[in-house]
């Protein structure tokens, strides 16, 4: 099997009507992603954004190889990917994890884990690497990354979690791949770090000209990064469309609630969310539905009984972009004059 | 996020092999150094022994030990120690045998099974379930009857039959490590199974690998001696271990000394083994624990720190002074360094920082819930007139669920997996008041209405597995209220939960802070939470609090260079897709945190004055303080 694509190309990665069902005992299964299709354009970032079971996670799985595929299609420009394992896979898909901790080998230095997916690939290719020449691109991706060349010699021991985070993002990149899948991948870091990370991936993402799926729970990360925003919600995508109209004019009333429920570190426009959100009157909890059902009715302050009835399909959304809502239309406007005042200046403090 | 208490197990530690580690201790020199002494002279026993094994002499029968004979002689005048040297290299070799067919079997399908797991690793068990069903000594005894008492036949079958037990053990540390992501790193960068098995499986293995062939191979010697004992093995007058025990008990009555050199040594070997096995498994597991047992001398027992300070002012929760230390194998690390703030009644106090900044440590110092090797070694915790860092356990006891109560980040690890919730909280209802049980079930009801769980009857009814985190943290907080605390102590009380959820949480404590007026003591790293929740903020740096005042002087205009830097480098302060405006470097680690200010290295105003002294906390205004001597360059509004 060789790769369609070969390094130095860009390729669209496309998911269609993707499921994924993980078997939990006999013969019962838990379906995790329900449906999902979603593009990652050549070059282009997009944020897939989802609370805890939302299937974010499992459709960056089933991406990577890595989940079973119930249905659905996952191609990588011309390769379908769907059944491809291991070292057939395309290396142009590489992946940063969330934690720093356990996505690296405690008992190898850092130059060797640097190193062996090199040896891996000259010895599939057939194209050998001298040992000056490995070392070279590994001081080179060292350096790319923001670290010492004294760093491949150390153990994974020695680094915080923020050092962790760029020796695991310099392997990603070693085998110079195009797309690049960051499953919560500054989730795990403190704020002054994560800032640290996401420059360095903005930085490298327009050097060499990586697309980017970035799959995070934090609105406001995904919201700075991307360009195209997906949210997902019980396996299903809610509303997709570009970051600044997603963010900005929500138009389904889970995204809308996504928004209002993520506190903002200014004081009157965050005191403005809590008000819009109490004055919302959210339905007490009620059972998830089932089945052919909007799977967010349930919470939903403008759910008619349609949505409990019949599953609502992505459309065209009224402003732009696409929402699964049958009643889009009818929603009240969405305005957020305090949010991001200092986005508006145009120059952060 | 990884907080303080974890810290002291993450500071650099060069890593060190398991032999070397294992030869630090005592226990796994004398063990290790017993049995190369003991190898190496069964090994060179035609060299050192110094007699014939089988010559006899029987005008010195069963002596005790003397200078010609050091060990003494046996039924038949054989030099003891030459025949215990001679026989000690056909158990090192039985031993050997049964090791290798062992290992042989057991690490590659333990660690295929673990690693490859489906059908393979299915096959593999239930071969493995049959084999520990087979009793292995009747086993033995037809395969050296087959095989013309071959003891090496015997010990290589023992290996087979029981390299189950270690096979099992090494596919589940095979499973385990399969999960790491570094695992799948490499699958995705195009590594093949052999390479990852080689290369990431089998290291980490090595500990416990190294562990279960020792505790087999002390059973394989008492398995051979055993069998020799029985006279199973080479016919005499060839020398064994187990042998030379059966020749002992048959004159048991008339030279009990006989018994001691066999019988002993082949104690000490089998005990040498079992504690090597258990000195491996130890260093190897050392990683983990971060106390390691360690304790620090607190400043109740320090003699300079007995001076009692006076609480000042009216503040319910007054915090003085207080530095905390924790002793890690490098030594005491102090965490704390001097931390002041106040808490009135009805406040709700943000206690802000990053990992390393020691939000955590101070919540549980205030609560005296320190870790084993932590201990206040300096200030005051005056809560209510009292100082909390001077009070007995008992006292403690008294206060903690009714006048102070604490929510963490991890609500289900509060609550019992084998009770309902409606008993737990009973229980906890029942500690602090004499109600009876239906009174007692009445007002768990009533809290559970308060914390606005639905249908409270029928969640009563549940086992924590059976609700969700958010209903989790909301029974947590049910619990907390039962005793009507003054001071509620939040230890980033929503950090582990969707921000949907975050948010009705966050709201019915506001709720609830207002109907009972309890002090909150909210320890987050989130200011997204602060500006929801607080009234008041400190910002803690590197142990230090840097800056208190109320919410709205901090948002309006940081007085400290570090909360000001922290706040611009959130993502929602830079424009979509630029860089953001992030601080350099990372928070200094206890024991490695400068002199002079502790955040100059990542200050863009530091000058050299910032190094020379301590800074002190400087009062801005009335409620305002901020450890920094060059303010007036953030144009802080008075």
């Amino acid at each position: 099997m060789k790769a369609a694509t070969t390094a130095g190309e860009a390729a669209e990665l496309t998911v269609s009507d993707l499921v994924v069902d993980y078997p939990i005992g006999w013969r019962r299964h838990r379906r995790a992603v329900d449906g999902v299709s979603l593009s990652v354009p050549a070059g282009r970032a997009v944020g897939l954004v989802g609370e805890s079971g939302s299937g974010k996670s499992s459709l960056a799985k089933a991406v990577l190889g890595m989940a079973p595929l119930s249905a659905g299609r996952i191609a990588y420009g011309t390769t379908v990917l769907n059944d491809l394992r291991g070292a057939a896979r395309p290396q142009d898909i590489q992946v940063v994890f969330q934690d720093p901790y356990s996505s690296l080998d405690p008992t190898k230095t850092i130059g060797y884990t640097l190193q062996e997916p090199l040896r891996a690939h000259s010895a599939r290719t057939g194209r050998s690497l001298s040992r000056a020449e490995r070392e070279e691109s590994v001081r080179a991706m060292l350096a790319k990354v923001g670290l010492p060349a004294e760093t491949a010699g150390r153990y994974p021991s020695q680094f915080s979690g923020g050092q962790r985070q760029r020796i695991s993002i310099a392997r990603a990149l070693i085998l110079q791949p195009r797309l690049l899948i960051c499953d919560e991948a500054v989730s795990a870091l403190d704020l002054s770090i994560q800032a640290q990370i996401l420059n360095l991936l903005l930085e490298l993402q327009a050097e060499l000209g990586l697309s980017l799926l970035f799959i995070t729970h934090d609105l406001s990360v995904v919201n700075h990064i991307a360009e195209d925003l997906v949210v997902l919600f019980r396996g299903r995508v809610m509303e997709t469309g570009s970051a600044e109209l997603v963010y900005r004019q929500p138009q389904h009333p889970y995204t809308r609630q996504l928004v209002m429920s993520a506190p903002t570190q200014d004081l009157e426009a965050q005191r403005a969310r809590r008000e819009r959100r109490e004055a919302l009157a959210l339905p007490p909890a009620r059972p998830a539905p089932l089945g052919e059902a909007c799977p967010f009715a349930h919470r939903c302050a403008f759910a008619v009984e349609r949505c409990r009835n019949e599953r609502p399909l992505l459309r065209d959304a009224p402003l732009g972009g696409q929402v699964a809502c049958h009643r889009a239309d009818e929603l009240p406007p969405w305005s957020e004059e305090h949010t991001q005042p200092r986005e508006a200046s145009g120059s952060p403090a | 996020m990884s907080d303080l208490l974890s810290t002291p197990a993450e500071f650099p530690v060069r890593r060190r092999g398991v032999l070397r580690a294992v030869l630090a201790t005592a226990r796994g020199r004398i063990t290790a150094g017993f049995l190369v002494l003991l190898f190496a002279c069964c090994l060179l026993a035609p060299v050192i022994a110094p007699a014939d094994p089988l010559h006899q002499n029987l005008r010195e029968i069963l002596q005790t030990p003397s200078g010609a004979h050091w060990l003494g002689t046996d039924n038949l005048g054989r030099d003891v120690l030459s025949r215990l040297l001679y026989g000690g290299r056909s158990s090192i070799v039985a031993m050997l045998e049964g090791v290798a067919a062992q290992v042989a079997v057991a690490v590659p399908l333990g660690v295929a099974a673990g690693y490859l797991g489906g059908r393979f690793d299915r096959i593999v068990m239930r071969l493995a379930d049959i084999v520990m069903s087979v009793p292995v000594i009747v086993i033995l005894l037809a395969i050296l009857a087959i095989f013309d008492h071959s003891i090496a036949v015997a010990m290589i079958t023992l290996g087979v039959l029981g390299a189950s037990g270690m096979m099992r053990i090494i596919r589940g540390t095979a499973m385990t490590i399969r999960q790491e992501l570094y695992v799948s790193a490499a699958e995705l960068l195009g590594l093949s199974r052999t390479q990852i098995i080689f290369r990431h499986i089998l290291p980490r293995c090595r500990g416990v690998i190294i562990v279960q062939t020792s505790l087999f191979a002390a059973l394989a010697i008492g398995i051979q001696t055993g069998l020799t004992f029985l006279g199973l093995g080479p016919p005499p007058p060839a020398a064994t271990w187990g042998g030379m025990v059966n020749e002992a008990a048959t004159t048991l009555s008339t030279a009990p000394w006989l018994l001691v050199p066999s019988g002993g040594l082949i104690a000490l070997t089998v005990l040498a083994l079992g504690v090597l096995g258990d000195t491996v498994r130890d260093v190897t597991a050392q990683s983990h624990t971060s106390s390691g047992g360690l304790r620090v001398k607190s400043a109740k027992r320090r003699p300079d720190a007995a001076q009692v300070s006076v609480p000042e002012g009216t503040a319910l929760l007054s915090v003085r002074d207080l530095s905390v230390s924790f002793l890690t194998p490098r030594g005491e690390v102090e965490v704390l360094s001097g931390v002041s703030f106040d808490l009135d009644a009805g406040q709700t106090l943000g206690l802000v920082g990053e990992s390393g900044s020691g939000k955590s440590v101070t919540a549980r110092a205030v609560l005296a819930l320190l870790e084993a090797n932590g201990a206040v070694t300096g200030g005051s915790v005056i809560f209510d007139g009292r100082d909390l860092t001077r009070a007995t356990r008992k006292e403690l006891a008294a206060l903690r669920g009714t006048r102070i109560a604490l929510i963490s980040q991890e609500p289900m690890a509060a609550l019992d997996p084998s009770f309902r919730i409606g008993s737990q909280l009973s229980e906890i209802v029942r500690s602090h008041t004499d109600l009876s049980r239906e009174a007692a079930h009445r007002r768990v009801l009533e809290l559970m209405e308060m914390v606005e769980l639905p249908d409270p009857e029928e969640m009563a009814k549940r086992y924590p597995f059976q609700i969700s985190g958010g209903m989790a943290q909301r029974v947590a907080i049910a619990a907390a209220l039962a005793g009507s605390p003054d001071l509620l102590i939040a230890d980033e009380p929503t950090t582990a939960l969707d921000v949907t959820v975050q948010a009705d949480v966050l709201a019915l404590l506001r709720r609830l802070q207002r109907e009972t007026g309890m002090a909150v003591l909210l320890v987050t790293h989130d200011w997204g939470v602060v500006a929801d929740s607080c009234t008041h903020v400190a910002v803690m740096y590197a142990g230090q609090v840097v800056e208190q005042a109320p919410v709205e002087q901090v948002f309006g205009a940081p007085a400290h260079p570090y909360t000001a830097a922290l706040m611009a480098s959130s993502p929602e302060k830079a424009p979509r897709r630029t860089p953001i405006d992030a601080i350099a470097g990372a928070v200094p680690p206890p024991g490695t945190r400068p002199d002079g200010c502790r955040f100059r290295d990542r200050c863009a105003l530091s000058a050299a004055d910032c190094a020379e002294t301590d800074i002190p906390l400087v009062r801005l205004n009335e409620e305002r303080v901020s450890r920094c001597i060059r303010t007036e360059l953030l144009q802080v509004q008075p």
